[in-house]
């Protein structure tokens, strides 16, 4: 990776929920228009990893970090004081969430609320092109297109995920952090948004945290795997996949743990 | 095990004789008003004044106590919704666990516990208070006296207020916990910021709860007697300009007295002040059907809520 080309930089990352630490020490670049996959068992620390990447996690008490992730050249921890800022950072990065979480109103308004909040417009007709825009970049748009205005809730939770990415979308991110984004869907819904990300990678950096070996060799360009909180192994996919440096990886991908 | 079955029956018929009961009380009440006060009812009842007297044929009917009713329902809900939803924003979004939200807490209970005559009689102290004079009339051309008059619908509808407010601020904030915590996540992750956050997606996805909270409100203003009875002052009629309903003496209408159904049921019936117990049960009958409607509503509005979740 050239310097122009890393997204995100970590850089002896530690933190902790209270007194537990969660992440040991975690250094890693994510590159730009990728597909970076974070593997690893549960309670491994990939979650709260990922959440520390928009910052997510200062909901949580108790939560505390410390070392840099920079992102865009940004220290998102030390440069970023005021709340504006934080709201700025997190309109950089979308986040889709384990489970779909659509808001309880119409497929529309998902779609046309973050938009019009954050640019503080009202003109119907802009926000009618980026609301049919994101659908269609989601491919949701064909099957949704009758009912704009039915409750969002009453999508599958294939579609209600879709539509959280096409939500993302309306505020033009450069990153989209995926939490186990297809853990609750059934598997042809898992592979349309497995599809989907694989086009949304021309244009934005995708990190996405999965339980699924499978799909992480499906979809990702690297991979890495996270154990009880240490960034056991970073690499490109082939090789993680076929020639693994650390013997805790092996175990992992041989289903030993 | 003879005797363990034999428990277990008799355990059995009490509580179900206990639940039968409960269900006859309230058909009870609800057939005795239908039997006494259904001859009553006729548009005329409804639509015309009452009047003071003494004879059961002059009494007219309850245009102005319905109207009373409705404005105090009216001004209460306006001041305590905005009030309680506030405080139960607070409480529930930006309170740190601590001391001021125990205290807030604590505040919220002992009001909920206040009997409303004591609400009333803390309204009046305040509001014959010749500052709130605007509120009500000044007492004029008395020697020495300086106080406002202290009873009005505005009078009684900001004490309803402050009476639903702690019953607003409970409801609203169960209502605004039980908003999944996702969805709020989901807006910060957007970059929303927690004004935004609160109007644009707890507020809206609250939105059943909040509403049957103030519909409950309401039917605690539309059942209250006391508050009535001490701030809204003793008058059947409206007492402000006449005739009172045309628009240029609303005004004056609010700063005067008169009464509601509540406060029109004791004024006419023999077990209050009153002589003419047939208009009493038919003003009762109307109360008790505007209760019902607002419980329909309440049962309607929490339906429409359950079956989303079902989905």
């Amino acid at each position: 990776m050239t310097l122009s080309n890393i997204s995100i930089a970590v850089k002896n990352v530690d933190s902790w929920y209270g007194e537990k630490q969660v992440l040991k020490n975690i250094n890693m670049e994510i590159e730009k228009k990728s597909i970076t996959a974070l593997i690893g068992p549960s309670a491994c620390g990939k979650t709260t990893f990922l959440k520390s990447l928009n910052r997510i996690n200062d909901l949580v008490k108790g939560f505390k970090i410390s070392g840099i992730i920079s992102v865009g050249g940004q220290d998102i921890y030390k440069d970023i004081k005021k709340a504006s800022d934080l709201m700025f950072l997190r309109q950089k990065m979308g986040m889709v969430f384990q489970i779909p979480n659509p808001f309880p109103m119409s497929i529309y308004k998902n779609l046309a609320l973050p938009f019009s909040e954050k640019n503080n417009l009202s003109s119907r007709k802009r926000i009618d092109e980026v609301v049919v825009k994101c659908l269609k970049d989601v491919h949701l748009y064909d099957e949704v297109k009758e009912r704009l205005d039915a409750s969002a809730l009453d999508l599958s939770g294939g579609q209600q995920q879709r539509l959280c990415i096409a939500r993302c979308l309306t505020i033009t991110p450069e990153i989209i952090l995926f939490d186990e984004p297809c853990s609750s869907l059934d598997p042809i819904s898992t592979l349309k948004i497995e599809d989907l990300l694989r086009e949304l990678k021309e244009q934005y950096t995708l990190v996405i945290v999965t339980h699924n070996l499978e799909q992480a060799k499906r979809i990702a360009d690297r991979v890495g795997f996270f154990y009880q909180g240490e960034l056991i192994e970073y690499s490109a996919k082939d090789k993680f996949f076929t020639r693994p440096r650390h013997e805790l990886t092996q175990k992992y991908l041989a289903g030993k743990f | 095990m003879r005797l363990k079955l034999f428990q277990d029956s008799v355990m059995k018929t009490l509580c179900y004789f206990a639940a039968v009961m409960t269900v006859a009380v309230c058909l009870g009440i609800i057939l005795y008003l239908v039997i006494k006060g259904f001859d009553q009812l006729s548009p005329d009842f409804i639509m015309t004044e009452p009047n003071p007297t003494f004879s059961q044929d002059n009494a007219g009917g309850i245009l102005t106590p319905i109207v009373g009713t409705l404005l105090l329902t009216f001004i209460g809900t306006l001041l305590a919704f905005p009030w309680g939803l506030s405080s139960a924003l607070y409480y529930t979004f930006y309170a740190k666990k601590g001391k001021l939200r125990d205290t807030l807490s604590t505040a919220i209970d002992i009001l909920a516990g206040v009997p409303t005559i004591v609400i009333a009689i803390f309204g009046l102290a305040v509001f014959t208070n010749p500052f709130w004079g605007f509120l009500s009339s000044r007492v004029e051309g008395v020697e020495g006296i300086s106080k406002a008059f202290g009873r009005s619908f505005w009078v009684a509808g900001i004490t309803m207020g402050i009476m639903i407010l702690p019953y607003i601020i409970k409801t609203c904030a169960e209502a605004l916990k039980a908003v999944p915590p996702s969805y709020i996540e989901a807006s910060y992750a957007l970059g929303a910021d927690k004004r935004q956050s609160l109007l644009r997606v707890v507020i809206p996805a609250a939105k059943n709860g909040i509403i049957t909270s103030v519909i409950l409100g309401m039917g605690r203003i539309v059942g209250d007697t006391a508050i009535v009875w001490l701030t809204l002052g003793g008058t059947l009629r409206m007492t402000g300009l006449q005739p009172w309903y045309s628009p240029e003496n609303w005004p004056s209408t609010l700063q005067n007295t008169g009464s509601t159904l509540t406060s029109y049921i004791f004024y006419t019936s023999p077990a209050g002040e009153g002589n003419m117990p047939s208009v009493a049960f038919g003003a009762s009958l109307v109360l008790i059907v505007i209760i019902i409607v607002l419980h329909i509503i309440t049962d309607y509005i929490s339906s429409l809520g359950k079956l989303r979740d079902e989905e």
